[in-house]
């Protein structure tokens, strides 16, 4: 028997599937024959590595499309596999340049989930002034200031929630329309970004759906669509 | 149950309450094994958009079948069989190629004495092997997959593909083989 027949058989004899007889021919061809032995190592190799390769994690996107298709009230309609932002569709399978950063959602999560939490915290305050320093945010309705203490401050009660759903549905058929032109980064960026904001909107709908009247909720709600309008407003001008 | 109640669930508890609509219950059941059904799609399909797609179609597939789940086999072998089921129904539907190739394609993969230096690799990197097995014709990569990574053994694969288990043994040598090759080209 020659190397080509032995190399048939390794990944059997790795695999212990082979009878004593057989497994001991190869063994004794193994222990001469350099260029299979080699090829035996790099195998075993190849299966150990298999063995200990990581779990990847879905995006945050995956599950929003199934709660839109099973929650009964829905948060809104059923979403099925879109909107989908393109990015991926232009990367290299496996690719880990773009695919996943997690350092952008959990950025994106982070400011999420820090508004949310310093809303909560603190009771909402009307003020007459805008601070001086800090983040502001305003179309008209109601301003929403984050002072650099990280405390948010409305100032006006309520926003008009259907003027600006409108305004974000503009603002995305535009986006859908220029992100072709978009760098594979500025894309991703995108989705990140939108996906994080996504997941809070959602939560928020679910809480509504459950304590429609609860107060804080609301403005969470409010506060978060408003955060989209943001992006939205940014990623339009690009 | 409330969502903090839902944390020590174990998955038979998550599944009855899910069988109920209980979204939370659900939420937390994605939540548990949606890293080990994407990994399991993202190496059979090799491309993470599809892979999304295809855990997005297991777990609504998960969702309506939760009733007609007895419990007789764990939860997560239930998970695992339905996933493989979806991806091995998803590459029959788009006519993917599972079948042996041809033997001059198989000689590609065998080593010529002589024909190589007989150093083997020093190092296989966990990068560089997953880009491998994307590069993986489907049929390679679905068995190599199922057996050394997912730990199936060769009669569950030639079940699933409906093929033998000689053709099983056949496809997982030259899958390792062909991604030795790549590895080498790399290296």
């Amino acid at each position: 028997m020659g190397c080509l027949a032995y190399q048939e058989k390794i990944s059997d004899y790795i695999d212990g599937l082979l009878p004593i007889p057989e497994r001991q021919q190869v063994e004794a061809h193994l222990s001469t024959c350099r260029v299979c032995h080699a090829i035996y190592q790099d195998l075993v190799m190849i299966c150990e590595a298999s063995r200990n390769l990581p779990d990847y994690e879905p995006s945050e996107v995956v599950w929003q499309r199934i709660l839109a298709e099973i929650a009964p009230s829905g948060a809104g309609a059923p979403i099925a596999r879109g909107p989908r932002w393109p990015v991926r569709r232009f990367l290299p399978p496996m690719s880990r340049s773009l695919r996943w950063h997690p350092a952008w959602a959990v950025a994106a999560l982070l400011v999420i989930v820090g508004v949310t939490a310093v809303f909560l915290r603190h009771p909402i305050q009307l003020i007459e002034q805008p601070a001086p320093s800090g983040i502001h945010w305003t179309d008209g309705h109601r301003q929403l200031t984050i002072r650099r203490t990280n405390r948010i401050i409305v100032h006006k009660s309520h926003i008009q929630v259907d003027l600006v759903k409108q305004r974000i549905d503009e603002l995305q058929k535009r986006i859908e329309a220029a992100q072709i032109r978009w760098s594979p980064e500025v894309r991703a960026l995108y989705e990140r970004h939108l996906s994080a904001i996504n997941h809070c909107l959602n939560n928020c709908q679910n809480q509504l759906t459950r304590q429609s009247r609860d107060p804080a909720v609301r403005d969470v709600y409010e506060a978060t669509l408003r955060a989209k309008l943001e992006l939205l407003k940014q990623f339009a001008e690009m | 149950m409330t969502i903090k109640a839902l944390e020590g669930a174990s998955d038979t508890e998550l599944v009855a309450r899910s069988a109920t609509g209980d979204v939370d219950a659900f939420g937390k059941l994605y939540e548990k094994h949606r890293r080990r059904v994407y990994s399991l799609c993202l190496r059979m399909l090799g491309n993470p958009t599809e892979a999304e797609d295809m855990t997005q179609d297991v777990f609504m597939q998960v969702y309506r079948k939760l009733g007609s789940f007895r419990g007789e086999a764990a939860f997560t072998t239930w998970l695992h069989r339905l996933t493989v089921n979806q991806i091995l129904m998803h590459f029959r539907k788009r006519h993917v190629r599972m079948e042996a190739p041809t033997e001059d394609e198989d000689l590609k993969e065998l080593i010529e004495p002589g024909t190589e230096r007989p150093q083997a690799m020093s190092v296989v990197d966990r990068v560089a092997l997953e880009q491998a097995i994307a590069q993986l014709p489907p049929g390679y990569r679905a068995v190599f997959v199922l057996h050394d990574i997912e730990g199936y053994e060769h009669e569950e694969i030639a079940h699933l593909l409906g093929c033998s288990v000689g053709t099983s043994k056949s496809q997982l040598h030259k899958a390792r083989m062909k991604l030795r090759k790549i590895l080498r080209s790399e290296g």
